[in-house]
């Protein structure tokens, strides 16, 4: 595990990812376009108009950053509220974020093995499939996080200001999208400051580089952040009002809290994110009156695999004194830990910001892993995509239909 | 000035007069802001697309004297709301604020609407910014009456320019006295020429 390598692999198109990104982009799009509302269309789409061309929240999620909002209005302004406009947004997120988790395994591990992996585990996962076909903002909101990493690794690397430029903006994004996204940042502000303050710079130029980081990775975020609440200001409200409104926001958000009483939906607590199956569902009704559901479930030989595969990385890191490894934790500690030891329950949604990291781990263990026992990689990515494949109709709106997934559905119905 | 029977019409004329993001100060422990479902009146079409409409149509045809101050912030009437009421009601208007908003010193926030409640006994803000005033009579109890509210207005030189007074025609839960001090009140602003 070195950070420096190959950098052909990053540099040049590379095929396998693309692909791989192209089937998850595939399995996303399968059947979305022509399935009818979720509830969650509605009451987003009605929220998309109140919020920009009134400057008002709601009717729903109120409390939430105002992207999302702005996305669907121009989607909806220009393709009609359709299937494309409410959920095309999710699915371009959803199967880019497969290939960032792919670019963002290279950069750490330069591993291609790891990197397909890690990639392919995200492009089936059912979790983020389902997500991935509903206009919710987690998805959108993962995506943009991760190019932030991305673009904050490769600015670490001496790639120039527009890679900072474009990592601050991503972010800002991220938590115009959704607040979680302001855990990796906060760990990439740190970190770079850690950096900074470690090495043995002047202190003029360490003050320096100091400030050009807090600018790209806080006052550019912030800036964009605020941006997303233009047609709010437009009502007359100022930066001191805005401030009370993210109180709210904060007490909104803490106050709003899932429970749910069913054995698989029963999934509001990170820790049981990666220690047994976990699920969110969505339900509409079509013009003929029948209800259906989209339920997204985690893969547990996926899922499960995680936490050693993390400790796996953890004790790697250790051993070969790996700053590569550290980044890696760092940033899977920051999304992970303040759900993990949080007091409230916690949507399941949030996973999709730690599960991707998670699967890179995986990526990892499982190459390191079959450089000694040559089988085990495809033994494993048989096992994870047989996994995938069994549970996917259950995300795609398909089990209705299969008779064999109605055991599960049993389970999930309230 | 308008003098109105049912607490509603309130909303009407501020509709009717064309205001838009103001300011209101409101008098008394009823002020109207008790949210609407929020996701009440959408449609679950089972086909897209999805036909997306305006929702402040949606709450005026549910538009009642619980309610018409959240649905005049919906429809962008006001940005702000003040309530002045008598200090003994004060912790029971907080407490029925607050079953669905946060309450933050003295400003209660419903979504982003801040409501801020007055300390007892009105105060200027120095602001040139005229208010919409509006009163219901529960103003008028605990030993409040027309003139005395009528001199803290003037004291404060308040500025509004359009003041509703919903004198309590019909409800049962308002006494007489708080009727007539009511009615005085608008006297008082009528012959003021306000």
């Amino acid at each position: 595990m070195s950070e420096k390598g190959n950098t052909l692999i990053i540099r040049g198109i590379d095929l396998p990812l693309l692909a791989i990104t192209f089937i998850g982009i595939g399995v996303r799009l399968l059947n979305s376009i022509s399935q009818p509302p979720v509830i969650d269309d509605v009451q987003m789409a009605f929220t998309a108009r109140n919020f920009v061309e009134r400057g008002q929240f709601g009717p729903t999620a109120v409390y939430h950053p105002e992207l999302r909002n702005i996305l669907l209005y121009l989607s909806g302004r220009v393709f009609g509220y359709s299937a494309l406009a409410m959920r095309g947004w999710s699915i371009i997120a959803g199967g880019l974020t497969v290939l960032l988790i792919g670019l963002i395994a290279l950069r750490l591990f330069r591993s291609r093995k790891a990197a397909y992996l890690a990639a392919s585990l995200v492009a089936f996962d059912g979790l983020s499939v389902m997500y991935s076909r509903n206009p919710y903002q987690s998805i959108s909101g993962a995506f943009f996080t991760f190019a932030g990493i991305l673009y904050w690794l490769r600015y670490r690397e001496g790639k120039g200001l527009v890679s900072l430029a474009a990592a601050g903006i991503s972010f800002g994004l991220g938590a115009a999208s959704i607040w979680q996204a302001l855990f990796p940042l906060a760990f990439c502000l740190l970190f770079s400051i850690w950096e900074v303050l470690g090495g043995k710079e002047a202190a003029r130029e360490m003050l320096r580089v100091l400030a050009l980081h807090f600018s790209g990775l806080a006052v550019l975020p912030l800036t964009v952040y605020i941006v997303t609440f233009l047609p709010w200001f437009r009502r007359g409200y100022g930066l001191e009002r805005w401030l009370q409104l993210q109180k709210t926001f904060y007490l909104g958000v803490t106050s709003n809290l899932p429970n749910m009483v069913n054995w698989v939906t029963d999934s509001n607590r990170a820790w049981q994110w990666f220690v047994r199956p976990v699920s969110n569902s969505s339900f509409g009704v079509s013009t003929s009156g029948r209800w259906f559901i989209y339920s997204g479930i985690s893969n547990p030989f996926v899922w499960m695999l995680v936490l050693p595969a993390i400790l796996f990385v953890i004790n790697r890191t250790l051993a070969e004194r790996d700053r590569a490894g550290a980044i890696f934790i760092g940033l899977f500690s920051f999304s992970y830990l303040p759900f993990l030891f949080s007091s409230r329950n916690i949507f399941t949604h949030s996973a999709l910001f730690v599960f991707p990291l998670g699967a890179i781990a995986i990526g990892y263990l499982v190459e390191r892993t079959s450089r000694r026992q040559g089988w085990f990689l495809a033994a494993y990515s048989a096992l994870a995509l047989a996994g995938d494949i069994y549970l996917l109709p259950l995300a795609l709106g398909l089990a209705m239909h299969l008779g064999y997934l109605q055991w599960i559905l049993a389970l999930i119905r309230p | 000035m308008k003098v109105i029977s049912e607490q509603a019409e309130a909303y009407r004329i501020w509709k009717s007069s064309g205001v838009k993001d103001r300011i209101l100060l409101h008098l008394g422990s009823r002020p109207g802001l008790t949210a609407l479902a929020d996701t009440a009146g959408l449609p679950y079409p089972g086909s897209f697309p999805i036909r997306v409409f305006g929702m402040v149509g949606e709450y005026e045809k549910r538009l009642g004297g619980t309610d018409y101050l959240w649905i005049g912030a919906q429809a962008d009437l006001i940005r702000e709301v003040r309530v002045a009421v008598a200090a003994p009601d004060r912790d029971g208007l907080l407490a029925s604020l607050i079953k669905n908003t946060r309450l933050e010193g003295d400003t209660v926030f419903l979504i982003d609407l801040p409501i801020l409640i007055l300390p007892p006994g009105l105060r200027g803000d120095g602001s040139d910014e005229p208010v919409l005033l509006d009163i219901d009579p529960t103003y008028f109890r605990h030993g409040m009456t027309a003139e005395k509210a009528y001199r803290e207005i003037s004291k404060v030189s308040l500025h509004f320019d359009i003041a509703t007074v919903w004198t309590g025609a019909g409800d049962a839960a308002i006494t007489e006295d708080e009727k007539r001090e009511a009615s005085a009140f608008a006297a008082l602003l009528e012959k003021a020429g306000k």
